[in-house]
């Protein structure tokens, strides 16, 4: 089974990695972190060329008396046509006048804007129940880069379970690794057609292990939008006291920064976790959204029973949060489903795969390119060469 | 240190909390599905039968002349005179048919192939029988037939027996089955070490009697419920008849044998994770263990920890994935301990000799005992058997559980090997169910409420 990776910045190469440290160590919310110990889990490893994943919350005005109607598109199909680069995307109403509209994409907001000019015709209906839309619509990607601008609330901390993998190289590992699941397959079957089972193999798929390299956006499968609830969204806003403003956030703030330089992170022990942030609504008012795979309870469960240290330290200066912390799982279940909000619109261009497939795939993508530049192109040599790389590798497969 | 509970072992039915374990189980087993037809002549019927119900008390007095129990459906419980203000979660009020997508019953599972009486809309009764003999059974079975009338009506019947000629609990696959249950806290069994749930220092403590009978402590993982007084030392009864595909999972073997290069017998304990014989792999790891599996003393007494790359029992197997225990790829102990199963479990059918094929239909009719049915039952089935959720090791989402799983032909099974991994390729579906539903086993003083009327 293979470690968490951890890098460490080289000791004193930066002021603040020092300074950090030590607030860290001193700070009783922020030595708890430092204490996370890694469970043995997955976690992919630099997958060639990174890119950071950005992402937006935009809170939008909904127009008086539209409400209803708001409700009726988001229950349309939104986004016929998908777009590389951008993770995922959910729009809903927070409450009676407001609608959030958030995203992670890929490097900078041109990726959600193009997804959102390509759908503008179902889009556009949407979003032009909210104030200030512009007139021109998601086709005018200017002015639509300034309407999300205007009403972007600031993210506090967001947190991906791929590391900073493309949303291409996320979409396609998991592909890809059953292709090479199937070659395996054909070589244990036939050994002595290993050479052709293995030119299929390499034809079909150098594409998706130079994505690991590249980055490269392909075609997506609309298919892949349809979202059963292998993956779910949850969103939920809450309210915290005066006093937890500051701690709230320096809490997150540290979060991320060990996420940044140290790949280590609370979430890291919740293998079902895709994403999660929080953003402001107001200095008092927080937006919690995650998107996890499988059930509700199961969700809950695995905060309560992981993490619940680190909830307290998030949540526990909010309005309601229950007395005996996030240890009480009956308490915080309730505390989080009186504040959960509906579903609504939710779009991920992955969702049919879980945390771990992906993660798993990922780390088999990258090992791959070296199975592929060192692969013989046939006979003895070649099944050896693929014994050795699947016994060394076996726990990506399973 | 927990205080043990003590459980009303003279109102809880016998069919909760006695003969689960292999070597305690009866070898004989009837099932009759009644449907009421006149709620008046339904509480005499109750009335009359109510002395033959046995407790887990009378059980152990060993006096009864076969074991009977009563358990009604959602419906069932509708005909009858239920106090008001009895609230009855989702699966049970929904039925098992209604739930066929969360239990993987698709395809020639799905409720629409369902044949036989078993998971029908007119089903409101079940009574089970179980005997020690032959004689014993159709004891049973004639006193169940007298007693029905123009107000009850039987729609259906299942009947099971040990196979003949083969070691108690062996089911149509070959493997001795029922032998990892859970001990519960104050059932008043004696416990066999590997029965519980795993503590620090080899320690194994019992499972908390609310996870199998309302109204009882839970395990600190499980969510808190309502228990009317009603529902008190009841419990939740999931029966499943699963047709065993015999000819189709032999023939696997052998292809699987020959790919792989690992013999038959070891492939196969390889997808459940025992030997055939019943021993455990990680306790067995060079090859059956007869004596082990025999001993009822060590042969669940075993930890994951000790098996932490899978190299002896595969993340995957059959009894890694329905029992984590302390994995450390798995869930956390907590969470394992909150979704334990009590099961019972016998064939029905006839045995198919070596090398043959036929038609017949064969299986097990297969039970289930717990007090959350979506927590326990159908999510063991839901996120351990069809999903990847049992260990972190696992994320290939068509890999189901070899042997139970609704495969597609599409999954597989990865055996982790110290030199190699092999592969079992394609894994068909070898288990369809036939039919099944979900009934609420109410304790003596409820079934005698109900025979009274009394709201």
């Amino acid at each position: 089974m293979s470690g968490p990776v951890i890098r460490f910045a080289p000791v004193g190469a930066s002021d603040r990695l020092h300074l950090r440290r030590r607030t860290l160590c001193l700070g009783a919310a922020s030595s708890a972190l430092l204490a996370c110990k890694p469970r043995p889990s997955v976690i992919p490893e630099d997958i060639g060329e990174k890119v950071v994943p950005e992402t937006i919350a935009v809170l939008l005005p909904i127009k008086a008396g539209q409400n209803t109607a708001l409700h009726a598109q988001l229950e349309k199909h939104v986004f016929e046509h998908p777009v590389g680069e951008v993770h995922y995307l959910r729009m809903l109403p927070i409450d009676d006048t407001t609608l959030l509209l958030s995203a992670v994409f890929d490097a900078d907001l041109n990726a959600l804007l193009n997804l959102m000019a390509e759908n503008a015709t179902r889009l556009d209906p949407v979003l032009s129940l909210t104030e200030g839309y512009p007139a021109g619509g998601a086709a005018d990607t200017a002015a639509m880069r300034s309407f999300l601008k205007l009403h972007e609330s600031p993210t506090l901390m967001l947190y991906s379970a791929f590391d900073r993998a493309s949303e291409p190289a996320v979409r396609e590992a998991t592909p890809l690794r059953l292709e090479f699941l199937e070659f395996v397959k054909a070589i244990q079957r036939e050994p002595a057609a290993a050479g052709a089972s293995y030119a299929a193999f390499h034809h079909d798929n150098h594409v998706r292990i130079d994505t690991h390299s590249e980055g490269a956006a392909d075609e997506l499968s609309a298919a892949a939008l349809s979202a059963p609830d292998r993956q779910n969204p949850f969103t939920m806003v809450f309210d915290i006291h005066e006093d937890w403003v500051k701690r709230l956030d320096k809490t997150l703030e540290d979060g991320e920064w060990f996420l940044d330089h140290l790949n280590i992170h609370p979430l890291r022990q919740i293998p079902t976790v895709h994403y999660a942030r929080f953003a402001k609504v107001t200095r008092t008012k927080i937006l919690f959204e995650s998107v996890y795979d499988g059930e509700w309870a199961q969700y809950i469960s695995d905060f309560a029973v992981h993490i619940p240290k680190k909830l307290d330290l998030v949540w526990g200066g909010a309005v309601g949060y229950p007395a005996g912390g996030a240890a009480d799982a009956p308490a915080l279940a309730q505390f989080l489903e009186d504040r959960r909000l509906p579903r609504d619109y939710f779009y991920m261009s992955y969702s049919n795969q879980t945390v771990k497939e992906i993660q798993k795939s990922l780390a088999l993508g990258k090992k791959l390119i070296r199975f592929t530049r060192e692969a013989p192109s046939g006979g003895e040599r070649l099944v050896r060469h693929v014994e050795r790389f699947i016994h060394r590798n076996q726990s990506l497969l399973a | 240190m927990n205080m043990t509970t003590s459980i009303g072992l003279d109102n809880v039915q016998s069919i909760v909390l006695r003969g689960y374990r292999v070597h305690e189980a009866h070898p004989y087993q009837h099932y009759a599905y009644l449907r009421i037809a006149d709620a008046a002549g339904a509480r005499a019927w109750l009335q009359a039968l109510l002395p033959s119900v046995t407790s887990c008390a009378q059980f152990d007095d060993g006096q009864a002349p076969f074991v009977l129990a009563v358990a009604f459906t959602h419906a069932g419980l509708g005909k009858m005179a239920v106090p008001a203000g009895v609230q009855w979660p989702a699966p049970f009020s929904d039925g098992m048919g209604a739930r066929a997508d969360r239990l993987g019953d698709d395809g020639q599972s799905a409720p629409a192939q369902w044949t036989g009486g078993l998971g029908k809309a007119d089903v409101d009764i079940l009574v089970s029988i179980a005997g020690a003999d032959a004689a014993s059974i159709e004891a049973g079975i004639h006193h169940v037939e007298d007693s029905l009338g123009d107000a009850i009506v039987r729609v259906g019947r299942d009947d099971a027996a040990h196979l003949p000629d083969k070691p108690p609990g062996t089911e149509h696959f070959g493997y001795v089955d029922g032998i990892g249950q859970p001990f519960v806290d104050g059932s008043g069994l004696k416990p066999w070490r590997g029965e519980g749930v795993p503590e620090k220092g080899g320690k194994w403590a019992p499972v908390q009697a609310g996870e199998f009978v309302l109204g009882y402590p839970l395990e600190k993982g499980s969510l808190p419920r309502s228990v009317h007084a009603f529902q008190k030392d009841g419990s939740y009864f999931a029966l499943r008849k699963l047709a065993e595909n015999v000819a189709s999972f032999r023939e696997y073997l052998a292809s699987s044998a020959k790919v792989s290069g690992l013999s038959e017998e070891l492939l196969a304990a390889k997808m459940v994770g025992r030997w055939r014989s019943g021993a455990p792999l990680v306790l067995a790891k060079k090859g059956d263990d007869p004596g082990l599996a025999k001993d009822p003393s060590r042969n669940n007494d075993f930890h994951y920890k000790d098996d932490a790359k899978g190299h002896a029992c595969p993340f995957g197997a059959h009894i890694r994935r329905a029992n984590p225990r302390d994995d450390p790829t798995g869930p956390t102990s907590l969470q394992v301990r909150s979704h334990r199963i009590i099961r019972r479990a016998l064939p029905y059918g006839p045995w198919l000799p070596e090398g043959t094929t036929d038609d017949t239909d064969r299986g097990v009719m297969f039970g289930v005992i717990n007090a959350d049915i979506e927590n326990q039952f159908e999510y063991v089935q839901r996120s351990w058997m069809n999903a990847s959720i049992s260990s972190r090791q696992l994320s290939v989402e068509a890999d189901k559980d070899p042997l139970v799983g609704n495969h597609d032909g599409t999954g597989k099974l990865v055996i982790q090997g110290a030199t190699k991994p092999s592969f079992c390729w394609d894994l068909p579906r070898f288990v369809e169910t036939r039919g099944g539903e979900y009934f609420f086993v109410p304790s003596l003083s409820s079934l005698a409420q109900l025979a009274q009327g009394e709201v």
